[in-house]
């Protein structure tokens, strides 16, 4: 079994875009879409819906104010500022420490587990798909990434497919890391930007120790040759390579607006010579 | 490790008593696992793989437990060393770990080596008895290569 | 007023919007939340006034006193207590400084300490208004103090925009409580509108009244405008995408300087935001 990660550290270089138009070039596939918060490839993949699992992620505290004796232990403890002077749970504050019900002098805390959000399966075209979205306000721990991952290894075991394709989420935290671990090769899509370039070397030096094979992908090259060339400088200097450069093309926005994936839809460059290598690289 | 390596016996799921070789120790040893079943594979992660299958060197045993780390929010690593300090393991077999992962390890006084996946669970205990794996240190916990 | 602006999905143009409205207002401060990675430092030209660490606590075990119990470790619910059969260990980064295990602890064995989870920057801009940002050291576990102490420092002000992070999660939670209005940024691509599902929800769920601009406007996609429509959404602005622009910004560049039809823009944007308030 192959896990491919397409990640980008800075929202909005193309990552989700480039994890669509590799897909059809794979046979036996399972997808995997971690961006909890915006889950987007089910927008132009998703067939049918044919999960939709909450998932519980932290506990949090109930009480029952028929025992309760407005000690106010709980509310001076709790180190979130979660429970409030009257003995309610402030939503979303909740750390799930569970500190609050071993203080309870009379038993009246009980902690319950907490949906974070839902974990879904869908049928596409290339095969089946799992993602996850987070409920506003929550802490995006790598839980539910990790999840979902589990959850598209099970899918490949049970369907016998050899391929996991893994839409990352952006950023640099605990939910990158779950995206990542144990994958074969990650995909690091940026952009020729002040703030690409910012954001790309963040999310390379978190990467970094895992020692998995990294390639980064210039997305929107032509918007600023001279950023391009800033990053291929930055990836010779730190042992990377720069797998492909994508022109800023604005047919590909207008397939992804026609809800088309951008290698089957109106562009020339998928039909370029260095798309062509890429995709080769990457069966 | 002093003892006489003998031959590998090939093994089946039917044995209760599972002779890998007649090789005799103290050590526990803990592979990280997919499954629960001896012709299963290895895990590709260390904390939140499904298994732990631990092999008794004394009793020349392997016993499958289920990692609890794995549902973890955060800190799965930790926990799942925790779990193996508490079963007594002195050796792990992972595919690769992370350097807090492995300060952890280090903590327990458990021994880290390192195979390379896919790979059979019986395979990989094969492996690190004929002293085919690299043992992961701080170097190379941190990803130097 | 404070203004809070944030995006469903990354990349809208939130911190585009940002430093160019901070730039046009003349009475307005700013403060960047996003601290996992903040942009606007890259737009503008100031100097730094201060730097400070903000702190949390983390358990530190006396050895003299630990009696190896372990309920330190079995009440931690982020694993970052492990007691060994000799020591315990401390995953500081794991810890969320939640006191349980000081209280446990049978021997009173476990006091604070104090560890850096990442650096606030205060600044003054070269025409003197303030800015401030924050910078969450790579692997912490918990960026909502951060944002939290970057606000108090900077709330008493009357004016200030809040650049967010992208998302609905804790961290954007946290940048938006005590806005009085928030700005949408999005974008008009299928992942524009179903993105911003989410900071509407996080919206509405806040009692935050808020309207939406449309950046990287021009394309022939009419989803986003009728999902304004039918959710009684109202429009702050629009800004048509141009080669042009997208290389200003490529460069690190305020488009307010170097583009007159974009400024007339950010001036409509700011009138919609500002009606019916008073401002200095």
């Amino acid at each position: 079994m192959r896990e491919i990660a397409i990640i980008s550290g800075k929202g909005g270089t193309g990552k989700t875009t480039l994890a669509l138009s590799i897909i059809p070039y794979f046979k036996e596939l399972v997808i995997a879409d971690c961006d909890v918060d915006a889950p987007d490839m089910k927008i132009l993949l998703s067939q049918k819906q044919t999960e939709k699992n909450l998932f519980y992620g932290l506990q949090i505290p109930t009480f029952d104010y028929d025992r309760c004796i407005d000690c106010k232990l709980c509310h001076q403890s709790c180190a979130f500022n979660a429970i409030s002077e009257s003995i309610e749970l402030i939503p979303g504050k909740c750390e799930g420490c569970n500190f609050c019900e071993y203080l309870c002098p009379v038993n009246a805390i009980t902690m319950e587990n907490h949906a974070i959000g839902h974990l879904n399966k869908h049928q596409t075209a290339y095969g089946p798909m799992v993602d996850a979205k987070l409920f506003p306000g929550q802490e995006s721990s790598g839980k539910l990434v990790s999840e979902v991952r589990d959850k598209a290894i099970e899918l490949a075991k049970d369907t016998h497919r050899e391929t996991i394709i893994i839409d990352g989420s952006p950023g640099v935290a605990c939910n990158v890391i779950s995206t990542i671990t144990g994958v074969d090769e990650v995909l690091v899509v940026t952009e020729p930007t002040m703030s690409g370039i910012h954001d790309l070397k963040r999310v390379i030096d978190l990467i970094k120790i895992f020692n998995i094979p990294i390639h980064v992908i210039v997305n929107k090259a032509t918007i600023n040759e001279a950023k391009t060339e800033e990053i291929k400088e930055y990836c010779q200097e730190n042992n990377l390579k720069v797998l492909l450069e994508i022109p800023f093309d604005q047919t590909i926005v207008n397939d992804i607006s026609r809800k088309v994936i951008p290698s089957l839809g109106e562009s020339t460059f998928f039909k370029s010579k260095d798309w062509k290598a890429f995709v080769k690289h990457l069966i | 490790m002093g003892a006489q390596i003998m031959e590998c016996v090939p093994i089946t799921e039917m044995e209760v008593e599972i002779i890998i070789n007649q090789r005799s120790g103290n050590l526990k040893i803990a592979i990280c696992a997919d499954s629960n079943i001896l012709d299963g594979m290895g895990s590709k992660r260390y904390a939140r793989s499904d298994y732990f299958a631990i092999y008794d060197e004394k009793t020349l045993q392997f016993t499958f437990i289920k990692n609890e780390a794995k549902k973890e929010s955060s800190g799965a690593g930790n926990k799942a060393t925790k779990i193996l300090g508490d079963h007594g393991v002195h050796v792990l077999l992972a595919p690769k770990v992370g350097p807090k992962a492995f300060d952890m390890l280090k903590a327990f006084d458990i021994e880290v080596y390192q195979y390379e996946t896919p790979a059979k669970i019986k395979d990989i205990l094969d492996g690190y008895i004929k002293g085919r794996f690299p043992e992961i240190t701080q170097a190379s916990a941190q990803g130097h290569q | 007023m404070k203004i809070a602006i944030l995006s469903g999905k990354g990349g809208t143009g939130k911190t585009t919007l940002a430093t160019n409205l901070f730039t046009y207002l003349e009475d307005y401060a700013l403060i960047d939340t996003d601290i996992e990675e903040p942009n606007s430092h890259l737009f503008l030209d100031f100097t730094i006034q201060d730097k400070t660490p903000v702190y949390k606590d983390y358990p530190v075990v006396d050895p003299n006193r630990c009696t190896l119990c372990g309920k330190c470790g079995e009440h931690c619910n982020f694993n970052a207590i492990i007691v060994t059969a000799k020591k315990v260990i401390v995953s500081e980064d794991l810890c969320h400084s939640c006191g349980f295990c000081k209280a446990v602890c049978p021997e009173k064995a476990i006091t604070y300490a104090k560890k850096s989870i990442g650096d606030i920057y205060h600044t003054k801009t070269s025409s003197e208004k303030d800015f401030s940002y924050g910078l969450l050291n790579t692997g912490e576990v918990s960026g909502v103090v951060l944002v939290e102490t970057l606000k108090s420092e900077t709330f008493a002000m009357p004016n200030v925009l809040i650049d967010c992070p992208p998302g609905a999660a804790c961290t954007t939670a946290a940048s938006i409580e005590g806005a009085d209005k928030a700005i949408i940024v999005s974008e008009p691509t299928p992942f524009g509108v179903s993105d911003m599902d989410i900071v509407v929800e996080l919206l509405n769920n806040a009692g935050i009244d808020f309207g939406v601009v449309i950046n990287k406007a021009g394309s022939a996609d009419t989803e986003i405008y009728d999902y304004l429509e039918k959710n009684h959404i109202p429009l702050y602005g629009e800004i048509l995408y141009k080669a042009s622009r997208a290389r200003h910004y490529s460069k690190g560049e305020l488009l307010i300087y170097h583009d007159e039809a974009f400024k007339e823009n950010i001036k409509t944007i700011a009138a919609h935001v500002l009606e019916g308030e008073h401002h200095a």
